[in-house]
């Protein structure tokens, strides 16, 4: 390519050329839509779904633990309480086969 | 004559409960709420396998030495009934609700291990164990005062001497059946008032 040739390529590219009676209105369109708000995408959704699910299965297990905690603690006073009784019964039974063979035949 | 067999299966139906009970050494506690309600105290205690599972994880997680020794003695045990109820007067139950236990406290599976007859106070206490070969699978101690009926049913295996030498030391005086020293287990009571 000559050097003229290429001039002329150069003039034909940067000749002037008219942008439009509506260029400014279509330039704002563009900058409003631009910034318009983003509806969120269904990726969006999905992620927070799975943070709710996560920090209420974590919420979940902590009540349960908590609630198996609260029941255990129940358990072992009713333990305790149930073994006094039965040691009272054996004692019981205990003073009394010991009044029987004390007393005269 | 076809219904006859029907009609077979319908009668025995109930008593398969009663059977596994025996076997299991689990007994078929009736319903005492109308007990309950007469009595000035009561005691109702039901811990299942899941419950005592729950219980001796408590204990395992407690570094008093009681606590280890009363789960060494419970570690085995699958479960614990207890019905206990004090009454202001004489004859407030009747002969039919202890029979209903003693029922099902029949041998070969359960053995009376010992029978205890006060005339003067006119209370028994009979302990009954269920043995299977060399197996204790549960014990059962009934008391009848006149005013007082305690039924106890321990499911799985349990030492009685062991049992015997921590007494004293688990907070007996809860209210059925004597007083006894305060509690040494950093576990709080259940609130079962205490004896008049």
């Amino acid at each position: 390519m000559s050097e003229h040739e290429l001039e002329q390529h150069l003039r034909s590219a940067m000749r002037p050329v008219d942008p439009g009676a509506d260029f400014c209105e279509r330039v704002l369109a563009r900058i409003e839509a631009s910034q318009a708000p983003r509806r969120p995408t269904l990726a969006r959704w999905g992620s927070l779904s799975l943070a709710a699910c996560v920090l209420a299965g974590i919420g979940l297990a902590h009540w349960h633990q908590q609630v198996q905690q609260q029941r255990g603690v129940q358990a072992s006073e009713q333990l305790l309480q149930a073994l006094n009784i039965v040691s009272v019964q054996l004692s019981d039974v205990r003073a009394l086969v010991g009044r029987q063979e004390d007393s005269p035949r | 004559m076809q219904f006859r067999p029907l009609i077979l299966i319908a009668l025995l139906l109930p008593l398969l409960p009663m059977t596994a009970a025996a076997q299991t050494g689990r007994l078929v506690l009736p319903d005492f709420s109308a007990l309950s309600k007469k009595a000035s105290q009561s005691v109702d205690i039901s811990l299942d396998p899941s419950l005592m599972g729950l219980a001796s994880g408590i204990l395992a997680g407690n570094s008093n030495p009681n606590a280890a020794a009363v789960k060494d003695l419970a570690g085995e045990v699958q479960g614990v009934y207890v019905r206990s109820y004090k009454f202001d007067e004489d004859g407030a139950y009747s002969k039919a609700d202890v029979d209903a236990i003693r029922a099902q406290l029949v041998a070969p599976a359960w053995v009376s291990l010992v029978s205890t007859h006060d005339r003067k106070q006119q209370s028994d206490v009979d302990i009954f164990v269920n043995r299977t070969g060399d197996r204790t699978r549960g014990m059962a101690i009934i008391t009848s005062k006149p005013r007082e009926l305690t039924i106890v049913n321990i499911v799985g295996p349990i030492d009685l001497a062991k049992l015997g030498q921590l007494q004293g030391q688990l907070g007996v005086g809860l209210g059925v059946g004597g007083e006894r020293p305060a509690p040494k287990i950093d576990v709080p009571q259940a609130n079962v008032p205490k004896n008049d």
